[in-house]
């Protein structure tokens, strides 16, 4: 398969903010430095395989990324996360009020270069994906704590957060281009919220160092109070004794003694069963993606092929 | 769980070699013909294969207001697929625990009228007027299932993914079917009701049967949309209440005592306040569906409120009937039955937090199991009445 030439992709630079405003360079040279930009790669490649320019590409590119960080600037502050990617969360590092502030400065450098362009379209879905961004995180806050949270209340919560942010991804590069057509739209964003649902349930495995290739931290959701999709997994059918046992425990062996190991294992395998299913829901709506598609677009659907099981197993 | 899927240890799961759950897609301007018949489950090639085509759940609240004009269904074959015997399916379908709705204020009634009453109970009428209202209620409840589903509301987890036909329990026609039947077993107990009392019917008697026909069609078809319009909560409380007390009346006795219309009110404050309570549980999806009913349109803080306002209206309406419609000693047992089981309630709801707490998972389950032991407590009390009775006949004879 033809693999489309991306152009070089300039996600930040310092001269896109004022340099008279203390620390606010550094502190998005330490954000921006050591992201995978997983992002701005995936719409820049769908933009490419679609013929979008250069220009189109790169806006996208860095619209995503802006808002991805935003939105990672304020949840570690929420969160009262002290670290992200192995090193010291900008709110520890800088001030919180900095943190909050620099993530604002994003959000409204993407509402500058939006109007920019001037796709009126593209702007009002931005807005609204990051509108879901914040529903989704308010959302997400308020969980923490609850026990009694829901499979179907976590799906919504991962849908408007991660989700928002795939289907953004999929679905910007048409607006862009102006092709609006709603069953198109109605096709991408089956696919965006599966996704979504993949990669959030996979995060969610590693907190029991299930596929933790990049060695995270385990067990964190479940000690900071959060119950994770996973965990509300796991504990269906458990009594409230089981349940309360497995919240307090310390590491993966106490938790997977209280749930029992064997529930644990049987589990397991259900859940991954459970996005397999979710895993070839994607496929189906890749095929009908095709028919949307110019026959020199086809190789796009190829590209998107590989993504549902690269973000749930971890590796390709 | 999918065929195949073998997990090697606990932090490797291999790839399935071979599962293929089949999806088809289909939309409401292409193939309307074709989706319908998906839906009914009576497509010519799924009755061929044997296979069963259930929709797919989507996280899209406008799904609730049909703005997807498309249904994506994963076809499963019959053979594959892990269902609980015929009868445990039935039971499911049939949703015997909302019963208490109707067989409460029916059966307390018969309860009071037997006691109140000089003449003997006419016992094939009595008969005839609960399995006409529980067939009824089933039928609601069965034609309720089958136009959500033909809607594509059971795709939303919130709003019924856990019903029948949504789990592949049955197909959509089977469940029309038997939905059919009850409503005609329903008929024939009040047509042969309507036949005993014929000299009996008035204009009153006219307009309440119009109304419960009205009513049924809205809460089981959902024609006008009213149920989730507000109108739904004011329809439980009256056809769950005075309409089936004073209607159950008018069957046995020909008449329609003012007393029989109080007798119904605790039972339809109970109705009201677990439609609220079912409202709130979804009241995030709703308000992003723009559903109009109460919880959706007033916002969480009210809803609360609200809660203590059917509470109160519950405590009342028990207060009223002790006082007023049947003034015995017994009766007091109901009222100490249901404020013991309202405090715990009302401390659930006090306690969420938010729209989207877990906490609000089972509220409406919680006041199905207060209306069963508002009930039991209403039937022992009838029974602590006839054996009351009975032992002082015998003392004094």
């Amino acid at each position: 398969m033809h693999e489309p030439k991306l152009p070089s992709l300039k996600i930040y630079s310092p001269q896109d903010f004022p340099a008279y405003l203390p620390k606010l360079n550094q502190l998005f040279d330490d954000l921006f430095r050591d992201g995978k930009g997983f992002r701005s790669k995936l719409v820049a490649r769908v933009a490419t395989r679609l013929g979008a320019d250069d220009r189109c590409t790169q806006l996208l590119a860095q619209t995503i990324e802006f808002i991805h960080n935003a939105s990672l600037l304020h949840d570690d502050l929420i969160d009262r996360s002290v670290l992200r990617r192995g090193k010291p969360a900008a709110w520890t590092k800088y001030t919180p009020e900095y943190a909050v502030l620099a993530g604002d400065y994003l959000l409204a450098r993407v509402m500058v270069n939006l109007s920019g362009y001037g796709n009126v379209r593209l702007i009002q879905y931005t807005a609204e994906m990051i509108s879901d961004l914040l529903e989704g995180e308010w959302i997400q806050d308020s969980l923490v704590g609850d026990h009694a949270v829901t499979a179907a209340q976590l799906d919504r919560v991962h849908n408007l957060k991660t989700g928002s942010l795939f289907k953004w991804c999929l679905r910007s590069p048409f607006h862009a281009l102006k092709r609006d057509d709603p069953h198109l739209h109605e096709v991408l964003e089956n696919c965006g919220i599966i996704l979504g649902l993949l990669f959030q349930r996979s995060d969610d495995l590693l907190d029991f160092d299930v596929r933790n290739h990049e060695g995270k931290a385990v067990l964190g959701d479940l000690k900071s109070g959060y119950m994770n999709s996973f965990t509300v997994f796991v504990f269906e059918g458990l009594s409230e004794t089981q349940k309360s046992r497995a919240r307090e425990a310390q590491s993966l062996g106490e938790f997977k003694r209280a749930v029992g190991e064997a529930h644990f294992d049987q589990r397991l395998v259900s859940f991954d069963a459970m996005n397999v299913k979710q895993i070839e829901l994607y496929a189906h709506n890749l095929e009908r993606l095709r028919t949307h598609l110019a026959s020199n677009e086809q190789a796009l659907t190829q590209d998107l092929g590989k993504l549902s099981e690269l973000l749930y197993w971890r590796k390709a | 769980m999918a065929k195949g899927l073998i997990l090697k240890t606990e932090t490797e799961a291999v790839r399935p070699q071979q599962t293929s759950p089949r999806f088809v897609t289909l939309r409401k301007d292409q193939e309307p013909a074709r989706l319908r018949a998906y839906l009914r489950g009576d497509a010519r090639e799924l009755l061929e294969r044997h296979a069963i085509a259930m929709p797919v759940t989507t996280l899209k609240a406008g799904a609730l207001r049909a703005e997807t004009a498309e249904w994506t269904f994963e076809v499963v074959p019959l053979a594959d697929l892990q269902r609980d015997p015929w009868w445990r399916r039935t039971l499911r379908a049939l949703r015997p625990e909302s019963w208490v709705l109707s067989l409460a204020p029916v059966l307390t009634m018969l309860g009071w009228l037997a006691a109140s009453s000089s003449e003997p109970m006419n016992l094939s009428r009595a008969l005839a007027a609960v399995i006409g209202v529980i067939a009824l209620h089933a039928a609601m409840n069965l034609f309720g299932d089958y136009h959500d589903h033909m809607r594509g509301w059971d795709r939303v987890p919130e709003r019924g993914a856990d019903r029948v036909l949504a789990r592949g329990d049955f197909r959509g026609f089977e469940i029309l079917r038997v939905a059919w039947a009850s409503a005609g077993l329903a008929a024939i107990c009040g047509g042969a009701l309507l036949i005993a009392n014929f000299d009996q019917i008035t204009w009153k008697a006219v307009l309440l049967l119009l109304m419960v026909l009205a009513v049924v069609l809205e809460f089981g078809v959902s024609r006008w949309g009213l149920k989730y319009r507000g109108f739904g909560e004011l329809a439980a409380w009256f056809f769950f209440g005075p309409w089936l007390t004073g209607g159950l009346s008018w069957a046995l006795t020909g008449r329609i005592p003012w007393s029989a219309w109080v007798m119904g009110l605790p039972f339809g404050s109970m109705a009201l306040l677990i439609l609220h309570l079912r409202n709130f549980e979804r009241i995030m999806i709703d308000s992003q569906a723009g559903l109009g009913t109460w919880p959706a349109r007033t916002g969480f803080e009210a809803s609360k409120k609200f809660t203590w306002f059917c509470a109160t209206a519950l405590m009342g309406s028990l207060a009223a009937l002790l006082v007023f419609a049947d003034p015995s000693p017994e009766r007091s047992l109901p009222v100490l039955v249901t404020s013991m089981g309202l405090g715990p309630l009302l401390g659930v709801v006090r306690a969420v937090r938010s729209p989207s707490g877990g906490e609000l998972h089972g509220l409406a389950h919680r006041g199905l199991r207060l209306a069963w032991a508002m009930a039991l407590s209403f039937w022992c009390s009838d029974l602590l009445r006839l054996w009351g009775s009975a032992t002082l006949a015998r003392i004094f004879s």
